[in-house]
């Protein structure tokens, strides 16, 4: 049956593409060679598939319509969003969608009494766009955008968020043909508009990167705790770590990489490999 | 407190692109279609940030509006800090 053959982490933050001279030529130079990395990985990996675990921005929704949880379902996405198309510098591109990955897992939630959220018209924005464009820059892997709700308060839990990666796992190992590689979007600290912008708590960050090096992963979602949370700023991006972590199970990571640029705005660049 | 209908105005000037335009073209005019309280309406009209934020905006939200409307970050964060 399916296999899950690769486990990424990858940065999203816009200022990577936007404004790539926030960045000095050495973080520069350092960020290129850690997403050159992943690209090899995901070559080497050659998966059918690409499931891809991070927020959307306020793109898709907001408080009139906010899914904990919601699985892209249609033939093809396509980003950046509209909003984004001026500053961004990421082409525009259209990426199929696995279809038989994503409404599998959608059937398979229903049957185990998880109600996925769902949709035929999901707009990639730069949290898939961004990672995308360095780690599959012919945009021609088939994906699956799953959006995990984090930014909008209140979200998900990080035990449901673990729990909801193993049964991820559950249904690739049993009931998906074929190679799946999963990609988390985001940073482990992210304070975009919060008090601490322009800082990131690189101890903090540090520390779950070490667990990720030890492949302690129920020790890494232990520790994503309410408290840990509210400390890790705003966006809570470290749900979508817990979601990949409870996914891949006890794998060490092959690779890990940290960059911070002062340059930025919020959000460094955490980048991972696990060949499970 | 309509809390909503700021968050709801500032999602939409986020995201449509020509209603951006005509906000920033005519503020108030644009605010008419919105149930704001008093004290909404006057933290909208006078810029003020730091109010938005201690009455609950989203953070991510606030601080893509207060790009919009051509703060800076140094700005953005004195307001939200109360400084």
């Amino acid at each position: 049956m399916g296999k899950i053959v690769l486990g990424l982490a990858a940065p999203h933050n816009p200022n990577i593409t936007s404004r790539p001279e926030s960045m000095t030529d050495d973080e520069r130079h350092q960020l290129i060679s850690g997403f050159g990395r992943l690209n090899k990985s995901l070559s080497e990996a050659s998966p059918d598939c690409l499931l891809v675990l991070t927020t959307d921005h306020l793109t898709n929704f907001f408080y009139h319509n906010n899914p904990m949880f919601c699985l892209a379902v249609s033939d093809t996405c396509s980003g950046p969003a509209p909003k984004e198309m001026a500053y961004l510098r990421v082409p525009r591109a259209t990426l199929k969608v696995d279809t038989a990955l994503a409404r599998g897992l959608l059937h398979y939630g229903i049957e185990n009494e998880i109600d996925f959220s769902y949709s035929e018209e999901m707009v990639l924005d730069h949290a898939f766009m961004v990672p995308l464009n360095f780690i599959t820059p012919q945009m021609d892997l088939p994906i699956v955008p799953f959006h995990i709700g984090t930014l909008l308060a209140p979200g998900p839990t990080a035990r449901r968020c673990y729990k909801l990666g193993q049964h991820i796992r559950q249904f690739i190992s049993n009931q998906y043909e074929g190679k799946v590689a999963v990609l988390v979007s985001g940073s482990i600290y992210s304070d975009v508009g919060g008090p601490t912008m322009g800082w990131v708590d690189t101890a903090f960050e540090k520390d779950f990167l070490e667990l990720v090096k030890a492949g302690n992963v129920d020790e890494f979602a232990r520790r994503v705790t309410p408290e840990n949370l509210n400390k890790a700023g705003v966006s809570n991006e470290l749900l979508a770590w817990v979601t990949l972590l409870g996914v891949l199970g006890p794998v060490k990571a092959s690779y890990t990489e940290y960059i911070w640029s002062e340059g930025w705005s919020s959000g460094a660049a955490s980048l991972v490999a696990w060949n499970p | 407190m309509s809390l909503y209908q700021v968050q709801k105005l500032l999602f939409n000037v986020h995201n449509n692109l020509d209603l951006r335009k005509s906000y920033l073209a005519n503020p108030e005019e644009i605010a008419k279609a919105y149930d704001f309280s008093e004290e909404e309406r006057r933290a909208l009209r006078s810029r003020d940030i730091g109010s938005l934020y201690r009455m609950g905006v989203n953070p991510w939200l606030l601080f893509q509006f207060a790009h919009i409307v051509g703060m800076d970050n140094a700005e953005y964060l004195k307001q939200i800090r109360g400084e």
